[in-house]
Formats: C-alpha cells, sequence, structure tokens
C-alpha cells in the first residue's frame, strides 16, 4: 500500500515537472517546426530560381531598360533627343519648354526618405512647337515614339496653315524611375518576370538609342589648372 | 436444537472479497503505471524528435540563406528589372495607341478636295479634326470615309458643318471610344 501510495506520488511528481512543460514544449515546437519548414521552402524556391538567373544577361537587360526609362530625371537627354529629332525631321520653329520640377540628386536622397518615395518615379513635360508638312511632322511623331528614352505625346493640336504646313503644338511626358534601394526581406517570394512584362521588355528593346553628345558640347573656358601660370 | 459450531462464518467470506479486490487493483495500478510510462516516454521521445528536426531544418535555412546572400546581384539585377517593367506596364498601357498612328489615320482621309485642317488629341479623351471640303460629292466621300473608321473607334461624330457661300463645307468630327487610346 505504502509503496503504491509512493509511485502515484511520484508519478503525479513527474507528470507536474517534466511531463507536462515538456509536452507544452513539443506543441510549440510543432508550430515552430511548421513555421520553419515553409520558411524552408520559400527559400529553396528563391534560391532556385536565383540560381537559374545570369547575372551578366540580366545585366544587359537592366541597361537596356534604363537607356528607355532612366533612373533619374535627365532634362537634358530628353530635351536634346527632342530637339534632334526636330532638327531631322526639318521642322521649323521650333520651341521647347519644360519645367522639370525637383531633379533628384544623391544629397536630395540622402536628407529623408520622403523625397525617395516622391522620386521613385515621375515623368516631366515638355511643351513643344514646330512647324512642317504632313510628311515631316508624321515622321517626328513616329520616331519621337520609337526612340530611348521613353516619351509618350499626351496631348496634340495640329493646325494647318498655308502651303500645305502645319504649327504642331505638342505637350510629350518622359519619364522615369529610380532604381530600388532595398531587397526586401530574404525569405520574401521572387516572383519570374510575367508574360505581359516580357512582352513590354520586347516593346522596349525596339526603341532606338540616338547617339548623343552633339547637342551639349561643354567648351572648357578658363583654366583647367589654376596653379599653372 | 439450534445451537451448533459454525466452521464457515461470514467473516472468512469478506477477507477473500477483499482480497480479490486488492489483487485486481494492484494488476489495474500496474497497467495504469505501464501507461504512464509509455505515455511519458513518448513524450520525450516526440520532443526529442521535434527539436532534432528544428535544428536540422534552422542548419538548412542557414545554408539556403548563404546561398541566397551569394546571389545578391542576381537578386538586385531581377528585382530592378521587375519593378522597371511593371512601372512601364502600366504607362505603356494608357498609351497603347500611338499618336503618329492616329495622325496618320486622320490624314489618310485626305485626297484632292479633301482637306484636313486641324488635329486635336488627348484633349476630353477624343480625337477632333476639322477638314475642308470643296464640294458636295466630295462630302459624300468624305462621310463614307468617316463610316470606315467605325473599326477603330467607337464612335465617329459629325460635330459640325458649315457650308460656305463658294460651295465649300467646313467640317468638325470627334472621335471617340478608341480602345488602345485612353489619354
Amino acid at each position: 500500500m505504502t509503496l503504491t501510495a509512493l509511485l502515484t506520488l511520484l508519478a503525479v511528481v513527474v507528470a507536474v515537472v517534466v511531463v507536462i512543460p515538456k509536452a507544452s514544449e513539443a506543441m510549440k515546437a510543432t508550430k515552430t517546426l511548421e513555421t520553419d519548414k515553409a520558411t524552408l521552402a520559400r527559400l529553396t524556391t528563391k534560391l532556385a530560381f536565383l540560381e537559374g538567373l545570369e547575372a551578366v544577361q540580366l545585366q544587359e537587360r537592366n541597361d537596356l531598360l534604363l537607356s528607355v526609362m532612366p533612373s533619374r530625371k535627365d532634362p537634358v537627354l530628353s530635351y536634346s533627343t527632342i530637339k534632334i529629332l526636330a532638327q531631322e525631321a526639318s521642322l521649323a520653329d521650333i520651341s521647347i519648354n519644360v519645367s522639370p520640377g525637383l531633379v533628384s540628386s544623391d544629397s536630395a536622397q540622402a536628407s529623408g526618405s520622403a523625397q525617395i518615395t516622391e522620386t521613385k518615379k515621375d515623368s516631366m513635360s515638355f511643351d513643344f512647337e514646330g512647324a512642317g508638312s504632313k510628311d515631316q511632322l508624321m515622321n517626328f511623331f513616329a520616331r519621337l515614339e520609337a526612340v530611348a528614352p521613353l516619351m509618350l505625346i499626351k496631348e496634340l493640336e495640329l493646325t494647318g496653315g498655308s502651303a500645305d504646313v502645319f504649327l504642331a503644338k505638342l505637350r510629350i511626358e518622359s519619364f522615369f524611375y529610380d532604381l530600388p534601394l532595398t531587397l526586401g526581406k530574404i525569405d520574401s517570394p521572387l516572383p519570374a518576370l510575367t508574360p505581359q512584362e516580357e512582352v513590354v521588355f520586347e516593346a522596349a528593346k525596339t526603341y532606338q538609342k540616338l547617339p548623343s553628345g552633339g547637342e551639349f558640347t561643354i567648351i572648357p573656358q578658363g583654366k583647367d589648372d589654376i596653379f599653372k601660370l | 436444537m439450534d445451537k451448533g459450531i459454525d466452521l464457515l462464518s461470514g467473516k472468512v467470506s469478506r477477507d477473500l472479497r477483499w482480497e480479490q479486490a486488492s489483487h485486481h487493483f494492484r494488476k489495474g495500478g500496474l497497467i495504469m503505471l505501464l501507461v504512464y510510462c509509455f505515455v511519458c516516454a513518448a513524450v520525450m521521445i516526440y520532443w526529442l524528435n521535434l527539436n532534432n528536426q528544428i535544428a536540422k531544418t534552422n542548419r538548412l535555412i542557414e545554408a539556403k540563406k548563404q546561398g541566397i546572400t551569394g546571389l545578391k546581384k542576381q537578386e538586385s539585377l531581377h528585382l530592378a528589372l521587375k519593378e522597371r517593367l511593371f512601372f512601364m506596364q502600366s504607362v505603356l498601357a494608357n498609351n497603347e495607341s500611338k499618336t503618329s498612328e492616329v495622325v496618320a489615320l486622320v490624314f489618310a482621309m485626305d485626297e484632292t478636295g479633301i482637306e484636313t485642317t486641324k488635329i486635336e488629341l488627348g484633349k476630353k479623351e477624343a480625337v477632333v479634326f476639322e477638314n475642308s471640303v470643296d464640294n458636295a460629292l466630295l462630302m459624300s466621300t468624305f462621310l463614307e470615309k468617316l463610316k470606315g473608321l467605325d473599326s477603330r473607334f467607337s464612335a465617329a461624330r459629325l460635330d459640325k458643318m458649315n457650308r460656305q457661300d463658294e460651295g465649300n463645307y467646313f467640317t468638325t468630327v470627334i472621335l471617340t471610344g478608341d480602345e488602345t487610346n485612353s489619354k
């Protein structure tokens, strides 16, 4: 009888001290294991996806897209592109006005996250005026919508004048998109490009890049070395 | 007559039942103890096994994380590409119709005696153009050509038509509902 009572007491003590806490831990561990397995599955998928990507090919694709849609607001590039195309189309009385607004800079980005959000994606509007024949203007429009950086004609007004000459007033929009600043969580999924995005990329490949440098030549003035007589 | 020696007293009978009950109790207690020990052992083994699995999974997670960190360049390039394409897609989705195509479409209606004098695009999501038509016969041709624009636009409305003293016409046409042009 005494032995039975002793065993019962021992069993109760073992249950309270060891078994119940361990059972509770086991329940928590089950949930932890489920979470860990899900994380592992996500990481495995992501790693397999990343291993399938080629850095060189990605870099080439990014470079191509950057030429179509620059990462920084670049009024000079868009301005010079419009002007070159208008001159190539032999348009007369060319006038281009632009109000770039906030132009992103490294110092501006370092000052606060609000500005980073503001400059993440944006566009600039150019007011263009020029005169030319139907063919010249159509050639200009077609070229403008086919060159890099990406520009779209948002508004157009063509007014016929004398001798088949039209005066064109356009509002042209030029776009830019900043590079991502963070990569996000390491286990966050990395989706592949959608078929629509592939189509957009194929379309981006058709945009021609104009040779640059001719429009705004920097003429050196003054002394290059102020310590040299 | 009734008095005698009772060798089988009831007391002896009660002791035997107690012995039997005690035997069953001990036997049952032993079985319960065994079951209890089994349950305790099972809980402990399960707990240890879970901990082992968690440790193993964590090791694998760390290995995968290191692998992903090693491919950070690919990840950043892919993200940049995807974000830029997504934005471009949204920009191009609102401007699928190229202005040059619409202008060419309007100018294609011109012929000898029919001249486009003004085109407006992008205002109020419509294409507005004005024409000068030399005579009534050409006006009929012009209207036929206008019908041909139905394939591209949901509505081609002749907004104004003025006949001049010289016999020529000035027209204003509004094209709406170009599904590929939502500027």
